[in-house]
């Protein structure tokens, strides 16, 4: 029996219906169309599939929708308004960090979260950050550059 | 992957909670962080089509400190929190430690200390989904009368692998259960039965509320081994605490050996070794040689038996030198 809850996302509330054991993964891309959070391994072993939950970065295919009622979800939607990017976002294409983009939204939301509560990471906090997230493509190495200039940036 | 139908209720009151844990015939199941219980869900290797979160359950997220200078810890607070959390780091730094190292900073910041303690047992077999699965015969673990890991077992050699486990044993911790029955406490070793088809002797209708850690003897520390430095459960964590007494030997040590067996083992001959003395190079090397050999048979479940005596060994000698030198120093 799908029970109709009230879920912001982007700070944007929505009214949604969902069955107990759907995922917060599942509502995300099925329930609301936003499809770019990604299920990789929905079995909480990659990181691509990492939003913020009141700000902090959790895997959406081990959270049940109804765990988010009543939370801030963030997902990779709710960086760029409209054509502006944000300063990770230019930084992780301007350093090379995106190369099929895949595990990209994962990272740039655990990086966000970071950069929120350290402005200044040392290179070791960086990976420490991005420790959940998995990467086939680019070696991570460009992936820690770009959040470290994007670090720079803001700063 | 889908998860399986299954309903959810919110219980707002702990006593609500232990009341709808009764309904479903022992079969409804606590779920708080759901880090595990979801994968498990997935994988079809819970029976439950009823769960009961505990995580409207405000009063059990919470770190304080106890009249008698030790800790308690809500069972729902988050392993982010703990190894966050200055408190922790003075009165228990090997559950920092510990915590800190549990899988990814994701996991960590919605995986509860509750969950870590309570989690089920793993082996490279039933950690798998069920399609996988139904490739052999059923397991020990899952209802059948075979071990597909250890050749010719005549029971489950899953491992208990948390990494919180063995770094509240060191600290003497216990834990605290209720249900409608009542509450009781349990020092933590007691919550483990070595026997992998059910690893824990929490009841199902009981829930762990909290966990009390008793002031702190000298210095601890946890040391982890794993195939990667994230995300991966430990081939074995050793918890060690170490204080030293006026005459400058170790006067209280202990050792607990995690994630190499049905239950985390505490390695009382390797002990006795060091008490009363210094931790030279020599004797480190033996308390390792000991603790191996009280854990006695050690299987080929996720690395190789002979890897694991090896590591055994080497983390021993670490985590003790670790503590060692904190405890000398803060002597």
């Amino acid at each position: 029996m799908r029970r109709l809850i009230e879920i912001d996302v982007n700070g944007d509330v929505h009214d949604l219906a969902v069955l107990p054991h759907d995922t917060l993964l599942e509502a995300l891309r099925d329930g609301l169309g936003l499809t770019g959070t990604k299920k990789g391994c929905d079995e909480g072993t990659c990181g691509a599939c990492t939003v913020l939950l009141d700000g902090k970065p959790v895997l959406s295919c081990l959270m049940l929708a109804t765990d988010a009622v009543g939370r801030r979800v963030e997902t990779i939607e709710g960086q760029a308004l409209g054509d502006q990017t944000t300063n990770l976002q230019r930084a992780f294409v301007e350093k090379g960090a995106v190369q099929c983009g895949f595990c990209t939204p994962g990272f740039i939301l655990s990086a966000k979260a970071l950069l929120a509560e350290k402005p200044n990471p040392t290179e070791q906090e960086i990976k420490e950050a991005i420790s959940g997230n998995l990467c086939r493509c680019t070696g991570y190495v460009k992936i820690v550059d770009a959040i470290k200039a994007a670090a720079d940036a803001t700063s | 992957m889908r998860l399986p139908k299954t309903e959810c209720v919110y219980p707002s009151t702990l006593e609500e909670a232990c009341s709808c844990l009764m309904q479903d015939e022992g079969q409804a199941k606590v779920i708080a962080g759901g880090t595990d219980v979801v994968v498990a869900l997935k994988q079809r290797r819970l029976a439950t089509r009823n769960l009961v979160s505990i995580s409207c359950l405000r009063e059990l997220s919470f770190i304080s400190s106890t009249e008698a200078r030790g800790l308690a810890i809500g069972a729902m607070t988050t392993l982010s929190e703990i190894a966050r959390s200055n408190a922790v780091r003075e009165t228990c730094p090997s559950l920092a430690v510990a915590a800190s190292r549990v899988a990814s900073p994701q996991i960590r910041n919605v995986g509860t200390i509750g969950g870590n303690i309570a989690l089920d047992s793993r082996c490279w077999y039933y950690n798998q989904s069920s399609f996988w699965r139904s490739t052999r015969p059923l397991c020990f673990k899952t209802g059948g009368d075979v071990c597909h890991v250890v050749k010719g077992g005549k029971r489950c050699y899953s491992l208990v692998s948390a990494d919180t486990i063995p770094a509240l044993m060191v600290a003497g911790a216990s834990v605290e259960l209720v249900s409608q029955a009542g509450s009781r406490a349990l020092p933590i070793e007691d919550v483990y039965t070595g026997d992998g088809q059910t690893p824990t002797t929490i009841r199902t209708d009981e829930i762990l509320t909290r966990v009390l850690i008793p002031a702190p003897i000298g210095a601890s520390i946890y040391v982890k081994n794993a195939y990667r430095e994230t995300i991966d459960f430990p081939i074995v964590g050793v918890a060690a605490v170490v204080s030293h007494g006026s005459n400058g030997m170790i006067e209280h040590v202990r050792l607990v050996v995690g994630a190499a067996t049905t239950a985390p083992v505490r390695a009382k001959a390797a002990e006795r070794l060091l008490i009363g003395r210094e931790a030279s190079e020599e004797l480190l090397e033996e308390a390792g040689r000991v603790a191996v050999k009280e854990l006695g048979a050690i299987r080929n479940i996720f690395a190789s038996s002979a890897y694991k005596r090896r590591v055994i060994g080497v983390l021993v000698k670490t985590a003790v030198q670790q503590a060692a030198s904190i405890s000398r120093v803060n002597h």
